[in-house]
């Protein structure tokens, strides 16, 4: 039986910057700073967003397996018929950063991989590289919006799927949002998330 | 057109069209987990295709006040699949907390709320070693056995589970209102009671919420200690689910040495497994 992703519905949930027009998908709920061990969950994030450091380390395959399931996943939620655009949701550290994860382009590539029915754009990218909200970076979408560059589609679409591996509070998306629709005002855009985070310390 | 997505869910419309489904008259766990079995789809679907959705307004407008609480639905990706041995499977549920604890090794302890001395060291004594070995200890939230269970897990930084026989948004009994709240917030509470029928139902009916909750907490875990209880004992519901439902039945030995009661012997007829002491469970629980 295929898994269903939740959608987020925020007269139920609250998640702080998320609201009634957002239109969000997620596969699983996370545990913040717990460990590997925690949960399925848990073991799929932390191995995900493993640091780029440890490349050339066995555990790298971890990663690997974890960008090709969240692909695989992504893939059961596609219509064969339609064509899907997708975009990555910038990480806090720009392209140019030595430490630069691209995990989630490649996820983008290995969904393109299996299903000739997407197209991938890059229409926002990191300016500088910001600090992360684990270090005590921000979580304020006006300051993440402030620390973007558009780059625009170049593909003609009247809908984008953001994908971003958790959601904590929503900055990312909703800087990214509010970026998009001041170029598409009428652009439909839909995040899609690995997993929810529960329990996270920066709430309390 | 925009493209649509497949293999999507809605937790909160599947809450309201199970709610309308739980309060069709005379339906009962049984009676609904008969509508899944006959029709696997998901409560809206079914909602869809049957006649009794007049109540799904009045239904909708009660449940805006209900929030704060997670929804799991048989198919989505954190659903836990050892529910479906029970007899009667839950389609949904609510949860607070950490719903990756179910993919743990989970062990129920249950016993009566009038527990005595003995039956308070021997729980405490069983759930350090448990918890030493990393399992999850899954209770009732009731006074006595379940209580002394919970507390000493917690006590010893264990993880817990709590399954009550009430809404989630609910406490009973009061006293333990406490400790309901610290498993909702560091660990896992679990509540399959509609919220809607509940509210509308007379006092009598609600009571079946707590033996159908044992079914459950039964499924979730791969054994169920009982550590002491009477012949009309509501815990005795746990210890029949969970030879129906094909899990490790453990009953302590000073149950069986109780000559004023029979039901020891009788499970043990059945496939339960008589216990002398911590260590024959565990060495059970290895296999």
């Amino acid at each position: 039986m295929t898994q269903l992703w939740k959608r987020l519905d925020i007269s139920q949930e609250d998640v702080r910057y998320i609201l009634e027009d957002d239109h969000i998908y997620y596969a699983r709920e996370y545990i913040s700073g717990r460990s590997y061990a925690a949960s399925e969950a848990n073991n799929l994030i932390r191995n995900f967003k493993k640091p780029v450091d440890r490349k050339r380390l066995p555990e790298w395959r971890h990663k690997l397996l974890a960008i090709a399931k969240f692909a695989g996943e992504i893939s059961r939620l596609l219509n064969d018929n339609n064509e899907y655009v997708f975009a990555a949701i910038p990480t806090s550290k720009c392209k140019s950063d030595p430490e630069y994860d691209s995990r989630l382009e490649d996820t983008l590539t290995a969904l393109k991989r299996k299903k000739n029915n997407i197209i991938i754009q890059e229409p926002i990218s990191a300016n500088q590289t910001m600090l992360p909200v684990h270090l005590g970076g921000t979580r304020d979408p006006e300051a993440i919006y402030r620390n973007q560059l558009w780059n625009g589609f170049n593909v003609e679409t009247d809908q984008v799927i953001l994908i971003d591996d958790v959601l904590t509070w929503g900055s990312h998306f909703k800087a990214y949002k509010r970026m998009i629709l001041e170029h598409y005002p009428e652009m439909e855009i839909i995040g899609i998330f690995w997993a929810k985070t529960i329990w996270d310390d920066a709430d309390n | 057109m925009l493209n649509s997505l497949k293999n999507t869910i809605s937790p909160y419309e599947e809450m309201i069209a199970y709610e309308t489904l739980w309060n069709k008259q005379n339906q009962s766990l049984k009676t609904l987990s008969e509508l899944f079995k006959h029709d696997r789809a998901l409560p809206s679907q079914i909602l869809q295709r049957s006649l009794f959705d007049d109540d799904i307004n009045t239904i909708r407008e009660f449940l805006k006040s209900k929030s704060g609480f997670s929804v799991a639905i048989h198919g989505d990706f954190q659903y836990p699949q050892k529910l479906r041995s029970a007899k009667y499977p839950l389609e949904l549920f609510y949860y607070k907390g950490d719903i990756g604890l179910l993919e743990r090794r989970c062990i129920s302890i249950v016993g009566s709320r009038q527990c005595t001395k003995d039956g308070i060291k021997r729980t405490k004594k069983l759930v350090v070693e448990l918890v030493k070995r990393n399992f999850v200890i899954v209770s009732g939230i009731a006074l006595g056995i379940d209580t002394v269970a919970l507390e000493t897990a917690i006590k010893e930084n264990g993880q817990v589970v709590g399954v009550i026989g009430t809404p989630i948004d609910q406490y009973y009994p009061p006293e333990n209102k406490e400790l309901q709240d610290t498993i909702a917030k560091n660990h896992l509470l679990i509540s399959q009671v509609p919220f809607y029928r509940y509210s509308v139902e007379p006092f009598k009916s609600k009571r079946n919420y707590f033996p159908q909750r044992n079914e459950t907490m039964s499924a979730l875990s791969e054994a169920t200690v009982i550590i002491e209880a009477s012949d009309t004992s509501g815990t005795l519901t746990q210890a029949r689910a969970a030879l129906q439902q094909k899990r490790k039945l453990f009953i302590l030995n000073s149950c069986f040495e109780n000559t004023s009661i029979k039901w020891p012997h009788t499970y043990s007829e059945r496939g339960a497994i008589r216990v002398r002491n911590t260590n024959d469970i565990i060495s059970h629980l290895k296999t």
